[in-house]
């Protein structure tokens, strides 16, 4: 610890050094196990290699607080892990309470469920298929977990009504209803959850520890004089290394336990264990991402020739992988694989659907007419219904395949690897948008059965008026078969997927933060090893 | 002597490898983010042409008491400056019996969600704001630690003249980086091949306004670059604590207040509110239901031919529609002007950063933002008020007459002006405290 780093900080108060030591103390401590745990196990190893790296990741720790770097980087993270917690975790009670609002609401026989974003004016009587079933829109349950990370949770929580597509009436279609968030303030800027804290704050704090380690030094001319020794470069390299990580990662941790704690206070949030082993790998990932950046703070380092090119590179490349990368990968993907809008789907669907129908018209002529639509048969039902739910089902997946191409794009970045993964983790991410896309997919179709065996009835009904008890009876059957696979459709469809799920989800982001710190790490070794020190 | 300092040190910022570098970062990054996002214009703009097609037989159904759906054209400058162009809803449905409400959007791409798409706001707001402080951390201090700033305040120029002409430089370099940037993009625009981009004089005016805001939140950076670099010795702590600054002013701040807004001002959940119509709907519709009844029996008591019982039904129907039209917009208004205060105190407290205030006031110039949005309410109100509801009213059961076209009046631009004021004020009041700031630092500095 040389008065040169003190001197960096002159405005902010020095530690008493006792202060100090009661700081440093604990990180001697693991160091000195560390070192013990290195040494042991193989005498034949060059010890003072070994224990030279570990002292200069202890000398990196001890300048690092001493020089208030980790006490700044540790009250900033506690103040912002606390604001955010604080603020989503009253997010999600308000989203908490809108949802148990409407499954008040939906549970009451009076109201069925709130629908007026979903009003078909007053031609409801005129729908004959089967929509007692499904008319009720479904909302899922906001996850606690998305506390940390919101990812998709506002948009898989918007309503969703299984039954008529609102504008080719005879055929079936999931429609999604509006956001649930009204306040479009929100929209405008990212929300400021833990993920997007660790993202923003972390990494550029990871930069600002490692981009002055090696060129400050050489700056100084400390580092010559430390390769004059006995130590390895490779030492230096991992000592420093170590000594980043630590200083980050420790009070990084520490600052999450803090915001636990102040989570725990709160009464109506409790998290189950699954929850917390997701959690603790969420922060085992986030400490991996810190990494990244100790590697790419420490490459930057060893091959620029001056603290200023050092500083002014360090924060181009954040900009691009934190900002950049992820953000441009949609706007590559639109324009690279440009698709039809929502609206311009549905409108063709509705010239096929009147084509359909009006060969229809020719056959037999149809009393029915929908105003908006036009004539409708029961006959070409089930062939409009098979044909929207497969162009539904293509737009679909049109939709994801542009997104999984979005989604390679951006894993250029680390950024967005960490983004995906710690989503998942939180079962907000795109895995489970698409499970969930999937289930309603699923819905669609046992809908569609049903609609087309009622419609079956209500022909046989015309026919054969004699039977007009039974066929009641078949339909009161069926409406039944409706009102449970309702309840099957809350149960599977509104809740998340299981843990291992989300857990096997992250997987693949995980290892590919985990190859990012490594690859970083080694580059930054061969970079140096390759350094003029001069 | 303040014109040989500020040229001097322009000449030297121009030629240095920093502002070289910043200008090939930033023009390669407004390249990519306006050919990608131009795809996205064309997209919309093409959107657009087809919902209005829709838009003019829906205004014929309203008559029948189905939902009437009018669209608002996209904003020219939305090319550059997205606000809530591609998040929030631009279509509205007018109901006979509803108040006016936006659609919802049904297209969600999952990663746009988790990565909201770049523009041009993003390129000043964010990149530029860090080229300003890397070009203005170091001008005092650095000049402390190669020794020339004794040099320079040997002679006989006042500490003021030192610190205006440093000033002066880092705000020319920044003015030629803005500007170059902001033409750079338009004329990048214009020039791609199929678009249908095309701005109108207004517009213009909005672009001008847009470039002198950038220019005024540059300086205000740099200003607060010379402000910490005066305040402190060494050029590594000037930058650590505007780091600080930055990433809390650009990153954290403008994110943490809407939510913070949330807590302050409270409103009902869209479930609470819904639940709420809900009930009045439902009594509404019993009311009408007993109605009916009564009309029924007046009919049968006193005999009346087939046309008397359609005209004292529909009687009673249109009086019920009025009337719960009233109730429920009524309603509606409660919850969204709850909803209007939550956002206004979030777009107060954002607006306390100058990367919120840039945002409100380029999203309000650009026409893409929240008051553009209220803009388009207000229009629909009137529009269903004064032609679509005596339309209906004279053509009831005529299904081919001609509709009335809704006809969107974009924000004329003297309120686009007035309404950015408050922020525009915020910004300058930032510049004059900071210089201030850096000529009282600057006067106090030790230059040993």
């Amino acid at each position: 610890m040389s008065d040169l780093e003190q001197a960096n900080w002159p405005l902010l108060p020095t530690l008493s050094p006792r202060a100090t030591a009661i700081i440093v103390e604990p990180f001697r401590w693991i160091a000195a196990v560390a070192d013990l745990a290195a040494v042991i196990p193989s005498q034949r190893r060059n010890r003072v290699s070994e224990s030279q790296t570990w002292l200069i990741a202890e000398k990196e720790i001890s300048a690092n607080i001493q020089n208030l770097k980790v006490p700044a980087a540790f009250s900033l993270m506690t103040i912002l892990i606390l604001i955010s917690f604080f603020l989503m975790s009253a997010d999600y009670q308000k989203r908490l309470d809108n949802w148990s609002t409407n499954k008040a609401a939906q549970s009451d026989n009076l109201f069925s469920g709130i629908t007026s974003y979903y009003r078909t004016g007053d031609n409801r009587a005129m729908s004959m298929n089967g929509n007692a079933v499904s008319r009720q829109p479904l909302l899922r349950r906001p996850l606690p977990l998305s506390i940390f990370a919101k990812g998709l949770d506002s948009v898989m929580e918007r309503s969703v009504t299984i039954g008529d597509n609102p504008l080719v009436v005879p055929a079936t279609s999931f429609t999604f209803g509006a956001m649930q968030e009204k306040n479009r303030n929100l929209l405008l800027f990212a929300p400021p959850d833990y993920l997007y804290i660790i993202k923003i704050i972390l990494s550029l704090l990871a930069l600002f520890f490692t981009y002055d380690a090696l060129v400050g030094e050489k700056e100084m001319g400390t580092l010559k004089a430390m390769l004059s020794g006995a130590v390895p470069r490779r030492s230096v390299l991992i000592g420093k290394w170590l000594g980043a990580s630590l200083s980050l990662v420790v009070p990084f941790i520490v600052a999450t336990g803090i915001g636990f704690i102040y989570l725990l206070t709160l009464r109506h949030l409790t998290f189950d264990t699954p929850e917390t082993y997701r959690i603790l790998l969420a922060l085992a990932t986030s400490s991996l991402y810190v990494l990244v950046f100790v590697g790419l703070g420490l490459l930057i380092s060893a091959i620029t020739k001056t603290q200023k090119t050092a500083i002014a590179s360090a924060l181009s490349i954040w900009i691009l992988l934190v900002l950049v990368i992820p953000n441009m990968s949609v706007l590559i993907a639109e324009r690279m694989k440009p698709l039809p809008t929502l609206f311009e789907h549905n409108v063709q669907l509705f010239t096929q659907a009147r084509q359909i129908e009006d060969e229809a018209e020719r056959v037999s002529p149809s009393q029915f007419t929908w105003r908006g639509y036009g004539t409708i048969h029961d006959s070409a039902g089930p062939r409009i219904r098979q044909m929207v739910a497969q162009a539904d089902d293509a737009f679909v997946a049109e939709r994801l395949g542009r997104d999984r191409f979005a989604r390679t794009l951006a894993r250029l970045s680390p950024a967005s690897s960490f983004t995906y993964a710690i989503t998942d983790l939180a079962g907000t991410g795109v895995s489970e948008y698409q499970a969930y896309l999937a289930k309603l997919q699923q819905a669609r179709n046992k809908q569609i059965e049903i609609t087309n065996e009622q419609k079956n009835m209500i022909e046989l009904d015309s026919t054969d008026p004699d039977s007009q008890r039974k066929t009641n009876e078949k339909l009161k059957a069926l409406f039944d078969r409706g009102k449970q696979l309702e309840q099957e459709l809350h149960e599977s469809l509104l809740t998340p997927r299981s843990p291992m799920q989300a857990i096997s989800d992250s997987l693949p982001d995980l290892a590919l933060l985990i190859i990012w710190a490594g690859l970083l790490l080694v580059f930054a070794t061969l970079a140096f090893n390759r350094a003029d020190v001069r | 002597m303040l014109l040989d300092i500020a040229l001097k040190e322009l000449r030297e910022s121009l030629f240095s490898i920093r502002f070289l570098v910043t200008m090939a970062v930033i023009l390669l990054l407004v390249s990519a983010v306006v050919v990608a996002l131009s795809a996205d214009y064309k997209r919309q703009i093409n959107d657009y042409h087809k919902r209005v097609e829709t838009d003019r037989k829906s205004t014929a159904n309203y008559t029948a008491g189905q939902p009437a759906t009018i669209d608002r054209p996209v904003p020219a400058l939305s090319a550059l400056f997205v606000g809530l162009e591609s998040t929030a809803p631009n279509q509205i449905q007018l109901q006979p019996a509803q108040p006016p409400s936006f659609a919802q959007i049904a297209d969600v791409d999952a990663t746009e969600v988790l990565f909201p798409s770049i523009d041009l706001g993003f390129c000043i707001g964010v990149v530029l704001s860090l080229a300003a402080l890397l070009f203005s951390y170091d001008v005092i201090t650095g000049e402390k630690e190669n020794g020339s700033l004794r040099q320079i305040l040997s002679y006989p120029v006042s500490r003021a003249t030192v610190i205006l002409g440093k000033w002066m430089a880092v705000f020319a370099t920044l003015s030629i980086a803005a500007i170059v940037t902001v033409s750079y993009a338009v004329l990048l625009l214009k020039s791609i091949p199929g678009s249908p981009f095309s701005i109108g004089s207004g517009d213009w005016a909005s672009l001008g306004l847009i470039l002198l805001t950038s220019l005024i939140y540059l300086s205000g950076f740099s200003l607060l670059g010379i402000f910490v670099s005066s305040l402190v010795s060494k050029s590594a702590t000037s930058l650590a604590v505007l780091m600080l600054v930055w990433v809390i002013a650009v990153f954290v701040f403008p994110n943490v207040s809407p939510y913070l807004a949330v807590s302050i001002t409270p409103a009902p959940t869209f479930q609470e509110a819904a639940r709420k119509q809900s009930n009045v709907d439902t009594e509404l519709m019993n009311e009408l239901k007993a109605r009916h009844q009564q009309g029924a029996k007046k009919v049968l008591d006193e005999g009346m031919n087939a046309k008397q019982l359609a005209e004292v039904r529909d009687g009673i129907q249109s009086k019920w529609d009025s009337e719960h039209k009233i109730a429920m917009t009524g309603l509606e208004n409660d919850f969204q002007s709850r909803i209007n205060r939550q956002e206004q105190t979030g777009a107060r407290l954002t607006s306390v950063s100058p990367y919120g205030s840039l945002v409100y006031i380029f999203t309000s110039l650009a026409d893409s933002g929240l008051r553009s949005d209220e803009n388009f309410l207000r229009q629909a109100r009137l529009f269903e008020l004064d032609q679509l509801m005596p339309f209906a009213k004279s053509n009831s059961g005529n299904e081919n007459s001609s509709a009335p076209n809704f006809v969107y009046q974009p924000t004329p631009l003297a309120q686009r002006f007035s309404s950015v004021s408050v922020e525009l004020s915020i910004l300058l009041a930032y510049n004059l405290v900071l210089f201030f700031g850096s000529y009282l630092a600057f006067r106090r500095y030790d230059v040993r």
